[in-house]
Parts: structure tokens; sequence; C-alpha cells
């Protein structure tokens, strides 16, 4: 193999290169508020961001797990099933059996289906897509038998407390939802796992003739997501205060790409969790500068899918140039 | 004899330079149609650099080829393809999920008029009728993908046929296939040249070399050193000329730190379609030099002893210091005090966008990991530190990205991480492919003091420089069995290059 390096590689590279991505993500972020605001006068106020930051702690926190799995080269588009489908049992555990029950119950539901999404794609060697496009469907169908198609509300006042309180004038659900990140940081960053997963889903066979177990890796990154799935779920449950079946429906693909446009691989082993926070937020932000330059609602997808295809582009384009 | 019928290909004085490296120097090489035309030389000898340019791939950079007496320069290979040169490469370059039919006319198709539209029916009757031509029995509405190694090779050179070649450049045709399959290719062959057709064959297999070619040409450093009909020349001969007179006489390293203790026993150990009935044992201590042809089942062999394939072993058996020892995954042979370095260092070696710290430690996470699970950054960056100065890695630090390395340096990082999980059994699949001579010294280096140290090593390599001045011992392989061992004084290149090309000691 010839050099395909410089003779003299900086010691500063590696880690400037990871914080310029995340400085062009803030950028772009920057940019988007500057624009935005400009538009749209009623943007920058309070009732705005706080609704904003209320509104995208599901999907960041969903996000988080769902980075993590990308990481390891898998995907799990079961993740709005899952977070009804939690919702509906939490919600009809705890109009029976009190609070306690409700929530402990619902975090069951998403690490059991990550066991299983995680068996069937390690075991039976299907791509994660298809595998939890299965369980997508069979956890969609289970919420709406649940539910038996109605509405649960007359939930407990102290479980509703939780989504739809403040502390220091910040909604709770956004604090949660960063307690999240730091935890994910944390576990992606500091921990053998977090390693292992990175060398995964950079190089399976590489991770496995490490002595790393890839299939549990695999399965516990599911399991991951699985349990923000279900935690997302509760916490949506108790901002909304009610729930139905049909809640999250599309909530996958949104989130997927706030991961990608947080520049993480879409082949796996690389990626940094705190970007997609970045991710997320450009999304909401997109979604509610349509929301309030009054735009019809149809076109809301439209735009988010152009700009799902342009991050990834953008993102492919970077790669390119900066190999050649 | 050749001289009687007037050659079909001829070329005289061709070189060729790729960089620095003087490919093919002078070479000159005549073909005759009705004639199968053995050509030969080790590794880096010139035979694809000739056959690219006969094929059109590239084009020399001086010399006269003339194609029945007409000055051949064809341009890429779908011109060598209109003038009926064709090629039949090494790889099985076949679709699996099409038909035997659909994969011989690919790209030929018969067709209604314009419209585009194929012609099942008359697919599959002149593909039948092509097979039948050869004695080929399969169905040409079979599946590519359900047949057997030989008879896709087969289903290779048919594919080929149908361009009505005059002349026919076969690589290593029959590389990839058991002894048994090989025959069948060989009688192919044959009825081909029966027919008028002028072949190449490039070929390692010096057996089938001999059986199957009227003429012989063998190329040593770029050069032409014999050409010769098949009956006026040996295989002893043949050796010779691949190897040159002048052979580098390096020092053989003195073998007095091998224990009479066995370290590891390997016992029968076959894979399906891969090995066959493996058995040896390894001293401490001892580098245990494995070899043989490309395709002989080196790395088969170093991957099936690590457990590092998905698909079970057919059979076998393993002991470590007397006790057995199942070496199921890499995990547990990690565990067992194993380790293996892979010979595709860039696919299966390093992981070019993490760190050199990074890649040092993935196999030793649990050693770091401290309360609450978190690891230790201090221990992680003081182990990746120590290991790139004792092996003395050319990097600025621990933090840069394996991918900046040269070749070599990335090679003395994979050992360092190997090496970090102290194994007692090392695998060292092809250590030296593909770095430069400096860093092949200070790898041979390494892998003395290793065994210095009492670990049992065991190189698997077609390297004959490598395996001649390292090994105490060394296993000969060929066709996924051990043909021959050699060991001390007996250790010479052409004792083992020999049983390598001809598979008997």
């Amino acid at each position: 193999m010839s050099a395909t390096s410089p003779p003299v590689p900086s010691r500063w590279r590696g880690p400037l290169r990871q914080s310029y991505g995340l400085l062009q993500a803030f950028a772009v972020l920057i940019l988007l508020v500057v624009v935005i605001s400009l538009l749209s006068p009623r943007f920058l106020s309070a009732t705005n961001i706080t609704n904003l930051m209320a509104q995208m702690s599901v999907n960041l926190i969903v996000a988080a797990g769902m980075t993590v799995v990308m990481i390891g080269g898998e995907f799990d588009i079961s993740v709005g099933s899952v977070v009804a489908l939690s919702a509906a049992v939490s919600a009809w555990t705890m109009t029976r059996y009190g609070i306690a029950a409700g929530v402990l119950a619902s975090l069951l539901i998403g690490p059991a289906l990550g066991v299983v999404n995680g068996v069937i794609v390690t075991r039976g060697r299907i791509p994660s897509f298809i595998a939890t496009l299965g369980t997508m469907m069979m956890a969609r169908s289970l919420a709406f038998v649940v539910t038996g198609g109605r509405v649960i509300a007359n939930l407990p006042d102290d479980f509703k407390a939780i989504g739809q309180g403040t502390t220091f004038g910040i909604p709770r659900p956004f604090l949660i939802a960063l307690a999240t990140y730091a935890i994910g940081w944390v576990l992606m960053t500091r921990t053998a796992f977090g390693k292992k997963v990175y060398a995964v889903g950079a190089n399976r066979t590489v991770a496995m003739l490490s002595g790393i177990r890839a299939d549990r890796v695999k399965i516990l990154s599911l399991v991951i997501v699985g349990l923000a799935s279900s935690f997302a779920g509760n916490l949506l449950l108790s901002r909304i205060g009610a729930i139905q079946a049909d809640t999250a429906r599309g909530l996958e693909f949104e989130v997927i790409a706030a991961v990608v446009i947080g520049g993480t691989s879409l082949y796996g082993g690389q990626g940094n969790i705190l970007r997609t926070i970045i991710g997320v937020i450009i999304i909401a932000l997109i979604r509610n500068f349509l929301n309030l330059s009054r735009i019809d609602i149809f076109w809301q997808d439209f735009a988010t899918g152009a700009i799902i295809v342009l991050a990834v582009l953008l993102d492919a384009l970077q790669k390119r140039i900066g190999r050649a | 004899m050749s001289e009687m019928i007037e050659p079909i290909l001829a070329c005289r004085d061709v070189s060729k330079a790729f960089g620095g490296v003087q490919a093919l120097r002078d070479a000159a090489f005549a073909i005759t149609p009705g004639r199968v035309h053995g050509l030969v030389g080790e590794n880096g000898a010139g035979k694809s650099t000739l056959l690219k340019i006969l094929a059109g791939v590239v084009l020399p950079d001086t010399g006269d080829i003339r194609l029945d007496g007409a000055p051949y320069a064809p341009a890429g290979t779908e011109g060598a393809l209109r003038q009926g040169v064709v090629t039949v490469h090494q790889d099985i370059n076949l679709i699996d999920s099409l038909t035997v039919a659909e994969n011989v006319l690919l790209n030929n198709e018969p067709q209604y008029g314009p419209s585009g539209l194929l012609r099942g029916r008359a697919m599959r009757q002149r593909t039948a009728g092509l097979l039948a031509g050869y004695g080929i029995d399969i169905d040409p509405a079979a599946l590519v993908g359900t047949l057997p190694n030989d008879v896709k090779k087969m289903v290779q050179i048919v594919k080929a046929v149908t361009w009505n070649p005059r002349v026919l450049l076969l690589d290593e045709p029959t590389s990839s296939l058991t002894d048994v399959e090989v025959r069948v290719v060989l009688r192919l062959i044959r009825s081909l040249a029966a027919r008028g057709v002028a072949l190449v064959f490039v070929s390692h297999y010096l057996a089938e070399v001999f059986e199957v070619c009227d003429d012989i040409t063998v190329l040593r450093d770029g050069r032409v050193v014999a050409s010769t009909p098949a009956p006026e020349t040996n295989l002893a001969l043949v050796v010779h000329g691949m190897l040159g007179r002048d052979l580098d006489q390096t020092a053989r390293r003195r073998s007095s730190a091998v224990s009479a203790d066995v370290l590891l026993a390997v016992r029968d150990l076959s894979v399906r379609g891969r090995l066959r009935d493996i058995s040896f044992d390894l001293h401490r201590g001892e580098i245990l030099g494995v070899t043989g042809l490309t395709g002989s089942g080196l790395s088969d062999l170093a991957r099936a002893i690590f457990g590092a394939d998905d698909s079970a072993r057919a059979s076998g058996r393993f002991a470590i210091d007397g006790a057995p020892v199942a070496l199921a995954n890499p995990h547990d042979s990690l565990r067992a005090g194993l380790a293996l370095l892979t010979h595709d260092r860039l696919r299966e070696g390093i992981l070019p966008e993490f760190s050199l710290l990074e890649n040092i430690c993935l196999p030793i996470l649990s050693r770091f990991t401290g309360r609450l699970g978190l690891l230790r950054q201090g221990g992680m960056l003081a182990t990746a530190a120590r290991c790139i100065a004792r092996l003395r890695v050319r990097a600025p630090g621990p933090a840069v990205a394996a991918k900046t390395l040269s070749g070599g340096n990335q090679q003395k990082l994979l050992f360092a991480k190997w090496l970090e999980t102290n194994p007692r059994i090392f695998l060292l699949d092809e250590p030296t492919i593909g770095i430069d001579i400096g860093s092949k010294f200070e790898i041979r280096q390494i892998i003395e003091d290793i065994a210095a140290a009492g670990v049992g090593v065991i190189l698997f390599s077609a390297e004959l420089a490598d395996i001649e001045t390292l090994c105490d011992r060394v296993l000969v392989m060929f066709r996924g069995a051990v043909v021959g061992a050699f060991s001390g004084p007996a250790i010479t290149r052409q004792a083992i290059l020999h049983a390598s090309v001809s598979g008997r000691v």
C-alpha cells in the first residue's frame, strides 16, 4: 500500500476535525434561527420557544437512542410504534393501578421489543430495516388493542405535572431530554460498550476478531433505543395528558433524519451523539417555521423530506471532497 | 513442433514499468493455434503484466506485438475481444442469480428484431448446443448459484468461447478448484486446443502446467528466462528457472529457544471445501511456518484455528498444554491466549478512522473498565503510548487516526495491538505483505523477539524469504491439505517451492 496521507499528520487533526463538524452544524443552526426570526417575528416569542422545547423533547430522547443504534450500523424504525404502545400501556395501567405501576410496566415494553428486534437481526441475519418494519406494525397494532381504539385520558395530576411543568422557566421534558444526552454522551465516549458500538458499526469483522461479541452489542443497542422510546412515550403521555393509538406515526423517519443531519454516518461507525441534538432542533425549527408562516400543513412532510435529502447529499459531497 | 506452424500472436522486446518498478523487460513470447502455452513464474515475475498487455488492459512501454502478422495494439479489452483475443479471469465472474444460458449469452443475447425482447428458448437452445459441443452436461436453465465451482469455471470458459476466440488467455483457471474439479477443466482446455484455439495457461500449479501444456515459458523479475516445448524441460528445471541461480542467502536464525513441550496441538482439522484433516503440534518459543501457493488454504487454516468465521468447522480438536479447548469463536480464542493477525490489513486489520489508542485498546477494553463502568482514559493513553514506543511505530501520538500511518507502521500498530493481549500463541497471516523492505526487516525482528519470549508463533506466509529465514519448522500446504514438513537445514526454498507447486515432497 502506498501512503495515502500527508507526511506529517498533525496531533490535532482528529479532534479538530470532529469539532469542525460540530461548529459547522452549529453555524447552520444559528443561520436558521436568524433567517426564521427575520421572516417570522413571532418566532422568538417566549411562548413559541418554550412550546418548541416541550414539543421536541420526545424526538430528542428517541433520537439519542437512535444515534447509538445507527453508530452500531443498524436502524430501528419501530420507535414511533413503541412510543405509542408504551404510552398506551402506561395510561391503561396507570388509570387502574397507579402511576408507578404504569411507568414501570411501560418501561419494559421497549427493551423487550429491542431484544426481539435484536435477535431477529443477529440470529436471523435479517436487515434491521426489515426486521423492525415488522415489529413496527405489530407494536402499532397492539397499541390499538390496548386502547380499544379510544382515547385514554383522566391521568393522575401528579403524573401530568412532570410533562407540563417548568423549572427555571424551561419546560421539564426538555431538561429531562438534555439529561438523557448527558448519559448518552458518557455511554458512547467513556464506556467500553460505547467503544464497542463504534467498532462494530465501523467494521464488524475487525470487532469480532478483537473478541467483541458483535451480536450482543447490536442487541443491547436495540434494547437501548427501545428503552429510550418507552421513556419518551411516558413523557409524551405526561405532557399531553391523554393518549390514542395513532400517536407518533412517522416519528421514526423524523428521528432518523435528525440523526443523519447531526452527522452520524448512514453506514455506521461514525457519529457524535451531541450533534444529534442539533439535528433534532433543525427539523423542529423548520416545522415550527412552516406552522408560523401558515404554509399549508400538507406541505410539511415535503419540506422535511427535501431537507433530509439535502443533508445526506451535502454529507456525501463533503466526504468525497475530503477524500480527494 | 511449434516451428511447423506460424504463431498467431507474437511479441518481441516488450517492456513495461509501473512507477519505478520494471514489471517486464524485453519479453519475447509467441503462441500457436492448437497449442496450450504455460506461463509460469513467482509472484511479481511479470505474468499478469504480460497477460494484461495481451488482453489490451495495459499498454506496453516499448515492444512489438503482432496478431496474424499485423501490428496488434488493442484499444482496451473491447478491442482485444473484437480481434478474437479473449480473457478468462481468475475470479469466477458470473451472476449467481441468473441461469447458465443468461450468463453465457450475457450482452450477446438473441433478440426479436429491434424490440429488445429476449428470445428465451433460442438462448437456451444455443447454450445447450455450446455445452454439448464440449461434452458438458448441465441444464442451461439452471441457476449458476446452485452449481459447484468446477461447473461454474466451465460455464465461464464456455462464455468466453461464445466470442469465437482465436486466442484464449486463462489466468489461474484452476486456483479455486479441488483436485477432481481440476481434471474436468483441464479436459475442456485440451478440447479447445483440438479445435485450433491458441491458449495461454497462467498457473502456479506446475504439475497441471506439465499435464496440459505443449509449451512452457518461465518468467523471473520481468524477464523470460526459458521458453521451450514442455517435453524438453522438467519440474526441477522450471523451479530452478523461477528462483534463479543466485538466491540471496539470508542468515537463518538459530532456534535455541524452542522448548520440547507441546503448547498447541491441532488434530484432524477440516473445513468443508477448504481444509482436509490437518494435524500438527506447536511448541513454546517455536516459529512454525505454514506455506503454500495462494489459494492453498493458508488463511483458511489460520482463521479456522482462531474460530474467525461464523461458519462452523467441519471437525477438529485443539489442546493447549495438553488440556482440550474449544476455540469456537474469537472471543474464546483470545481468552485461551491466541491472537490472529489477519493478512487483509485494510479490511480486517485496522479501523482507519479510529485513533491508534482505540485500535490498540479494542481487545482489552475490560482491563480499563473502572468504577461505574467508566473507562480509565489515563490507563488507555499510557498503554497505547508504551506500545507505540516499544514497536517503534512512527506516529505523532496515540490520538492520530490509524489511516494517517504508512502500511508498515499500520502493520506494527497491529502487532502492538495483539501483543498487548499477551498472547501465548500468535497466528500471523502474511505479516509482511504489502509493506516496504525496511519495515519488513523490522517486523521479522519483532517476530523473532516474540518467539524468544516463549510465545508459540505460527507464520502463515507464501513469502518464501520470510519462511526460510524465520522458521524452525515448515509445513507445506497444497489444496487444503498439509503435504510436507521440513525442519532445520532441510528448509530450503527449492524444497518448499517444489512441494508447494507439485503437492509432493
